[in-house]
């Protein structure tokens, strides 16, 4: 991948990899600074990736980074943690259109994504909130196609259960 | 909401809600596949909530990730990126352009000094020619007023070898300048 590819990868799939880090960290700061980190790896490494490979050897260096943002959040102290971290407490009840109103929508989703493992999110947002292709998703994820579809049957049960008791579904 | 699904399912159920995944992942079902499902959700109040709870969830997933990058960050992944290379190629340049000058300046200063060198060779090679001349000079004035002063000395010891102040000496002893005639009663093998 030369200098004009990676320009033209980073253009088409930016917000791509930092809407995945936004919605798997909830944290602007950190979602950028992992979405910066991953692109600039990117460059370091583009003689090995080519641009047909780049999004999904993005999301998969987004994930990763992601996951040892989020280990590094467990080991830090509760005063250092999530001063940007919105309230995600779910209200009693609303209904979808009064959280989409209110803005709670997207509240209710994160929480519910956040009460999934780390590679339930992964495939939840990858397939579900960006609509990748389940081969670029097997690859960033490193699992077989096989397991990327079991693991999303799961993983969308376990959204749909978590909503459904919020009440963010009827 | 359905709550079974803490509960295991019916394997009809089961087997239901995975072609229902399946439509969702949008893969092809056999025709077979598809009826068999659609019959069971006709006569499964469960499953149908499920699946109408999953096609909900998945619809309001869908398009929620749009969240742009700022562009303050993108402007940071240029600055480590692109900028950064032809920064480097800039000095790159730089620094080869400074070596050339650098290159170029030593070849001046070693042609300079080799015209130092070679003019002072030359000085030195002219002083010691002119030296040489004078020397030269010098020895053919010497050789010259020394063969003159042979030539004045050897005049000198022939006059006075074959002069008069010589000559009574040898004419005492004998011997006659050439030019004398021979004196009565001296021995012939005495002469000159």
């Amino acid at each position: 991948m030369n200098g004009n590819d990676y320009e033209s990868v980073v253009w088409r799939h930016k917000d791509t990899v930092h809407a995945y880090a936004s919605t798997i960290l909830r944290n602007r700061t950190e979602a950028q600074d992992v979405a910066q980190e991953a692109l600039v790896r990117l460059w370091q490494r583009r003689d090995g990736v080519t641009v047909d490979g780049a999004r999904p050897w993005l999301l998969r260096t987004a994930h990763n980074l992601c996951i040892d943002q989020i280990r590094k959040r467990k080991v830090r102290s509760e005063a250092d943690e999530g001063d940007e971290i919105v309230d995600r407490r779910p209200s009693e009840g609303p209904s979808p259109q009064a959280l989409a109103e209110s803005g709670e929508l997207r509240q209710q989703i994160d929480l519910a994504l956040e009460s999934l493992s780390e590679e339930d999110q992964a495939v939840i947002v990858m397939r579900e909130m960006q609509q990748l292709p389940y081969d670029e998703i097997a690859t960033a994820l490193a699992v077989p196609l096989g397991t990327l579809k079991a693991r999303l049957h799961r993983a969308r049960e376990k959204l749909r259960h978590r909503l459904c008791r919020a009440g963010v579904t009827p | 909401m359905n709550e079974s699904t803490t509960m295991p399912r019916p394997a009809v159920c089961e087997r239901t809600l995975q072609l229902f995944h399946r439509r969702l992942d949008g893969d092809l079902m056999e025709a077979t596949e598809r009826q068999a499902m659609e019959a069971h959700l006709t006569v499964c109040s469960e499953c149908r909530e499920t699946t109408a709870e999953l096609s909900q969830v998945h619809d309001l997933l869908q398009g929620l990730s749009e969240q742009p990058l700022p562009e303050a960050t993108l402007e940071r992944v240029w600055d480590q990126t692109i900028r950064s290379e032809v920064a480097t190629a800039e000095s790159d340049r730089s620094r080869f352009l400074d070596w050339r000058l650098a290159a170029a300046a030593a070849v001046a200063v070693m042609m300079f000094a080799g015209w130092i060198g070679f003019a002072s060779y030359s000085a030195e090679k002219a002083r010691k020619h002119a030296e040489a001349e004078l020397a030269a000079h010098e020895v053919r004035t010497v050789l010259r007023l020394t063969a003159q002063a042979l030539e004045r000395t050897g005049d000198a010891a022939i006059k006075d070898v074959f002069a008069d102040s010589v000559s009574p000496a040898l004419q005492r002893v004998g011997v006659r300048w050439p030019s004398e005639p021979r004196a009565a009663g001296n021995r012939p093998g005495a002469e000159l």
